[in-house]
C-alpha cells in the first residue's frame, strides 16, 4: 500500500517534467532537520577523521619503529666501524713499535683478567704451541706489560709489572741512574734503591736496564712522578707511574727470547 | 654441577665485570655464597669439594702465590661450620650474617697468610674499606643469590622431570 501511493507520488512530479521548489511545508522541515543533519554530518566527519588518524598514527608508530631499528643498526654498525678503527690503531702501533725492536715477536689477546683483585696477572691466548716460554718479555707500543710465569699449550698467565711480586731492573733514562722498580698492585709503582745522591726528577722516564736478561734494554717502564729525600733513609723515595695503561690492555706483544737457564748462562760466561 | 659452572664462569668473567663496574669492592664474592649454598643443600662434603675445586681454579687464574686461594676458600668452608652453629642458615637473615661473618674470616686469613709468607706484601689504606664493602655487598645479595640459586635448582627438577 505505501510502496503504490509512493509510486503514485513519483509518478505524477515526474509527469510534470520540472523540478518544483521546497513549499512552506518543505521549507520549515528542512530548518527543523538541516540543523541535524548538519550535526550528523559534522560527527561523521569526526569520527571519519578520527579513524583516519587513528590509522595514520598507526602508520606512524610503525614508522617510528621502523626508523629506529634502522638508527640503531646504523649505530651499531658506526660503533663497529669506530671499533675497527680503534682496533687498526692499536695494532698499527704495535707493529711500528714490533719494527722497532730488533727481537722476534709474537702478538697476543689478552683474554682474562686476574679475578681476585689483590694480584695483577692477565691471560693471553698464546701458550707453547706458538713458542712461548716461561719468563718471556710482555710489551705493548707504550713499554713493558710484564712476563710470563705460567704456560698451557694455548695460553698463558703474564705477570704483570705493577704486581707486588714483580721487580725490573731500570734505569733512569736521562741520568742513567739505576734502580728496581717493583709494583705494588695499584696504579703507581716504586723505583726502589736509588741512591740519595742519584739525579732523579719528576717527568724522568724509567727505562729497563736489559739486566736479569728478561726484558730488552731501553723499553719504557713508567714516569716519574713523586721524589722525596726520606731522612734516615739510605735511598730516595721514589713513585713512578707505568706508561702503560693496564685497564685497557687489548693486545700484546710477547718478545720471544728465551731466557738462558741460569747454569748455561755461567757455562758461556 | 649447574652451580659449579656458574661459580666457575663468575671466576672467568670476575676480572672484566670488575672492571666494567669500576671497582673490586662492589662485586660480591659469589664463590663464598654459592658454598654456604651448598653447604645447606648439598651437605658438607660436597661443600668441601665445591671450595676446594673452586680455590684451585681461582689460583690457576690468579697472580698469587700457588694455593693460597684453595686455603682461603677451604677455610671459608670452615668460617661456615663454625658460624652456623651460631646463626641458622634456613633464614635469609642468617645467610647474611653467616656469609659476611666468613668473608671478614677470609679477609683477616688473606692478611695473615701474606703478611707471614709474602715478604713484599703491601696492603694500601684502601684495603680495609674494600673489604668491608666486599662484605657488606655480599652480605646484602646472599638471601636474593639463595633464592635465584633456588629458583634454578626449581627450573633444573621441571625439566628433569
Amino acid at each position: 500500500m505505501v510502496f503504490f501511493i509512493g509510486l503514485i507520488i513519483f509518478l505524477l512530479s515526474y509527469g510534470s517534467g520540472k523540478i518544483s521548489p521546497w513549499g512552506p511545508t518543505g521549507q520549515l522541515v528542512i530548518d527543523i532537520t538541516a540543523p541535524f543533519q548538519n550535526l550528523m554530518a559534522q560527527m561523521s566527519g569526526a569520527v571519519e577523521r578520527f579513524w583516519l588518524n587513528y590509522f595514520q598514527l598507526i602508520n606512524v608508530r610503525e614508522e617510528n619503529a621502523r626508523l629506529k631499528a634502522a638508527v640503531d643498526s646504523l649505530k651499531m654498525e658506526n660503533s663497529r666501524y669506530l671499533e675497527m678503527l680503534s682496533g687498526h690503531k692499536r695494532l698499527e702501533e704495535l707493529l711500528q713499535f714490533k719494527q722497532s725492536i730488533n727481537e722476534s715477536s709474537l702478538a697476543a689477546r689478552v683474554i682474562g683478567l686476574d679475578p681476585t683483585g689483590w694480584f695483577k696477572s692477565v691471560i693471553i691466548d698464546k701458550g707453547e704451541d706458538e713458542g712461548v716460554r716461561l719468563d718471556m718479555s710482555v710489551v705493548n707500543a707504550d713499554g713493558i706489560v710484564g712476563r710470563v710465569v705460567s704456560v698451557s699449550q694455548n695460553y698463558a698467565k703474564v705477570l704483570l709489572i705493577i704486581d707486588q711480586n714483580s721487580a725490573v731492573d731500570c734505569l733512569v733514562q736521562r741520568s742513567r741512574e739505576r734502580g728496581i722498580a717493583v709494583g705494588l698492585s695499584t696504579d703507581i709503582c716504586k723505583l726502589n734503591y736509588v741512591q740519595k745522591s742519584g739525579a732523579v726528577a719528576v717527568g724522568d722516564i724509567i727505562v729497563s736496564s736489559g739486566l736479569a736478561d728478561i726484558f730488552p734494554k731501553g723499553l719504557p717502564v713508567g714516569e716519574v712522578v713523586n721524589v722525596k729525600d726520606v731522612p734516615g733513609e739510605l735511598f730516595k723515595d721514589i713513585d713512578i707511574r707505568p706508561t702503560v695503561n693496564f685497564s685497557k690492555l687489548e693486545v700484546v706483544l710477547l718478545i720471544m727470547k728465551e731466557r738462558m737457564p741460569s747454569s748455561e748462562q755461567t757455562k758461556v760466561e | 654441577m649447574v652451580l659449579w659452572l656458574l661459580a666457575m664462569a663468575f671466576t672467568l668473567t670476575k676480572g672484566g665485570l670488575a672492571g666494567f663496574v669500576g671497582s673490586e669492592s662492589f662485586t660480591p664474592d659469589i664463590l663464598t655464597t654459592t658454598t654456604a649454598y651448598i653447604c645447606l643443600h648439598y651437605g658438607l662434603a660436597g661443600s668441601c669439594i665445591f671450595a676446594l675445586g673452586q680455590g684451585l681454579f681461582v689460583d690457576l687464574l690468579s697472580g698469587g702465590m700457588y694455593g693460597i686461594f684453595t686455603s682461603l676458600y677451604l677455610s671459608v668452608f670452615g668460617g661456615i661450620l663454625l658460624c652456623s652453629k651460631f646463626f641458622n642458615l634456613h633464614s635469609p637473615r642468617g645467610q647474611a650474617a653467616i656469609v659476611c661473618l666468613v668473608i671478614l674470616i677470609k679477609y683477616v686469613f688473606f692478611f695473615l697468610i701474606l703478611k707471614t709468607f709474602s715478604q713484599c706484601a703491601i696492603f694500601s689504606g684502601s684495603f680495609l674499606w674494600d673489604s668491608l664493602t666486599i662484605v657488606l655487598v655480599t652480605g646484602l645479595t646472599t638471601p636474593l643469590c639463595f633464592y635465584l640459586f633456588d629458583r634454578l635448582k626449581d627450573i633444573k627438577l621441571y625439566l628433569l622431570n
